[in-house]
């Protein structure tokens, strides 16, 4: 039975809904079809995946593709192969001035600074997606206990490397800009390497887990990535900094 | 090469965007008016996708370093040296001399260069993305005393302002209204907030920027609900919760949570990226077909014009006259016939000239140019200027004999 909607997007993309709720099966099953799509679909500029929807970018002045075909094979073939995924591990010094609004969070969840540490570094996230800015990752799904809303005013500019939450999720910008999620912590990991291929570390469907490391490890990481260029250090793919 | 000598508020290095990297959260970016962006390069003899220099409300002063076609659109005037031209045109621009932009016709000018310009690719587009810091010149917009390569396309030297280039027909600017195709979000709105969204008369906010365009008008606050983050087009226009719309121009945030009601046909977006603060904005449905239709005649517009650009586009280096024995200046500056004040002249009387010979030097800008024999097999005679003197482009410096008479040629 077909369970997704194929709607358009200007003359030149469309947006598949499959469906509506922020789900590890859903999010499953956007990446098959992105995967299928961005494989098999000719003249695609772009396939970008969202929580639950997959927005089909195509060059412009081209004739409408069977998109419930597309969206039906992809689904059978991802059931077929799915995608695995990889695993993770992001270093972060949590609170203080690299996260000035732990304690605000754990004040809201009647809780303190290294409960929030615990419950936020104990558990795998799933990448849903990435966007809003370059390199965020849209990780699900945050346990119940350290949801939050997002801050009342954004900031300006939140630096780069901060590890932010809001309501069911958490995320990382990866590249300083403006923003409105609480900010408990950052990564001294470079994770936007322009020269390396792919430009960013994780990609939709891997796993990524938080290690809290304290301010001498931070400086340490921190010294190795300014000599680091096109690849990431080992450890992020073997459980974490020694 | 060419330097800055004066920046403006934003100008930035452009192509046709960054493609293969949206799912990562890289905005395609490229050109907001990616129509003026094509006519540039066509006047420029260059193919769309080469890179510009994309300029904010002002312009750029900039001084190439070698002669070069030069075309600016979007603009209504630019000052070549101490000439006024019109804005949409290309013309020759002379080593050592200025260009300067004037004032835009709305809020985005692109000047071309010859051979475009040539920054590297960064993560496959020269374009400058100026919220990941990458791209264009060291991912930044341009500062006064920048030096920005250009590519070395050989231009047939001389061409006089005269001989500007002008498109037979001047791209339509449009006023008219902004042709829209129902949005992936719609059918979260009723029929009659739809229908007033149609016939609102709003106009542009002053908080737009290459990411978006903002809009106010005289509408309510709606209680549409957000959306799981989701892929945005460019040209979505998303309903905001105190009910402005949001036209997404191509450097948006790739994922966005408000619903997106409509969007902007293809052919129509550059002239929203257009549209000053305080314009005046009014939407129009059309039909999938029609908005398809609308952009291939656009494209078709610049691809005939492109064709008969070919067949007046000047065509490799200037041959010297069969008959001619005076070598001109290419370029002005201070001319020298050795390479060291110590050292013997390059050519003496009597030597004989093979094509690539360095005959003299011309500094210009600080840089120093060989001039080189034109001609094979010819018996240098004389230079024509003192060593050191000051030349102008296309001054006669160097005359030589044909081989049989040795002794001279008069």
């Amino acid at each position: 039975m077909k369970d997704w909607v194929v709607r358009q997007s200007g003359e030149n993309a469309v947006l598949i809904e499959l469906g509506s709720v922020m789900s590890e099966e859903i999010s499953g099953r956007v990446q098959a079809v992105a995967d299928h799509i961005h494989g098999h679909v000719p003249d695609v500029m772009d396939v970008i995946p969202g929580y639950t929807t997959v927005l089909v970018m195509l060059r412009p002045g081209l004739e409408d593709q069977p998109w419930d075909q597309v969206t039906a094979d992809a689904l059978s073939a991802g059931q077929r192969m799915p995608g695995s995924s990889r695993h993770i591990t992001i270093p972060v010094l949590y609170g203080g001035e690299y996260g000035p609004d732990l304690l605000e969070v754990a004040s809201q969840r009647h809780m303190d600074g290294a409960d929030v540490v615990a419950v936020h570094s104990q558990q795998d996230y799933r990448v849903h997606c990435l966007g809003f800015s370059p390199g965020f990752p849209f990780l699900g799904e945050l346990d119940p206990s350290i949801q939050c809303p997002r801050r009342s005013s954004p900031r300006r500019m939140v630096p780069a490397g901060s590890v932010g939450i809001a309501e069911r999720q958490t995320g990382i910008y990866a590249v300083a800009s403006p923003g409105g999620w609480q900010i408990i912590g950052r990564t001294p990991l470079r994770l936007f390497r322009p020269e390396a291929t792919p430009p960013i570390v994780y990609q939709p469907r891997d796993r990524i887990r938080f290690q809290p490391i304290d301010e001498p490890t931070y400086q340490a990481i921190l010294e190795d990535e300014t000599v680091q260029t096109g690849h990431w250090p080992e450890w992020i793919w073997t459980g974490g900094v020694k | 090469m060419m330097r800055v000598l004066r920046a403006g508020p934003q100008s930035v290095i452009q192509d046709l965007g960054r493609y293969g990297y949206q799912p990562l959260g890289f905005s395609s970016g490229g050109a907001a008016d990616t129509a003026a962006h094509r006519w540039a390069n066509l006047l420029a003899g260059n193919p769309p996708e080469a890179a510009t220099v994309e300029m904010m409300l002002q312009g750029v002063e900039v001084q190439f370093n070698r002669g070069t076609w030069v075309a600016v659109t979007g603009a209504k005037s630019v000052k070549v040296g101490n000439e006024n031209l019109p804005g949409w045109c290309a013309f020759w621009v002379r080593p050592g001399e200025t260009v300067r932009v004037g004032d835009f016709q709305g809020v985005y000018a692109y000047l071309a260069v010859q051979g475009g310009i040539t920054v590297d690719p960064v993560m496959g587009s020269r374009s400058t993305d100026l919220v990941a810091g990458i791209g264009g010149f060291m991912g930044r917009s341009l500062k006064a005393g920048d030096d920005i390569p250009t590519g070395a396309v050989p231009g047939k030297a001389g061409w006089n302002r005269s001989q500007i280039r002008r498109p037979s027909h001047l791209p339509q600017s449009g006023t008219g209204d902004i042709r829209i195709l129902p949005g992936p979000r719609q059918h979260l709105m009723n029929s009659r907030d739809w229908q007033e969204f149609l016939e609102a008369a709003y106009t542009v906010g002053t908080d737009s920027n290459r990411m978006g365009i903002r809009l106010k008008g005289p509408i309510r606050p709606h209680s549409l609900p957000a959306v799981l983050s989701e892929g945005m087009a460019p040209g979505s226009i998303e309903m905001t919760p105190d009910g402005s719309p949001l036209i997404l121009l191509p450097s948006r945030g790739t994922l966005g949570g408000y619903p997106v009601i409509a969007v902007v046909v293809s052919a129509d977006l550059s002239r929203v990226a257009q549209c000053k603060p305080g314009t005046a904005v009014r939407f129009r449905l059309i039909s999938v077909d029609e908005a398809r239709s609308l952009w291939r005649d656009q494209i078709q517009q610049i691809a005939e014009e492109a064709v008969e650009w070919h067949d007046r586009l000047p065509s490799g280096p200037e041959e010297p006259h069969p008959e001619s024995r005076i070598l001109r200046a290419p370029l002005p500056g201070v001319i020298y016939f050795r390479p060291n004040p110590e050292s013997q002249p390059f050519k003496r009387k009597n030597d004989t000239l093979n094509t690539g010979d360095v005959l003299a030097l011309i500094e210009v800008m600080k840089t120093f140019q060989e001039v080189t024999s034109p001609v094979e097999a010819r018996i240098f005679f004389r230079y024509l200027v003192e060593d050191g003197s000051v030349v102008e482009e296309g001054q006669p410096i160097i005359e030589w004999a044909d081989a049989e008479t040795k002794e001279g040629a008069r």
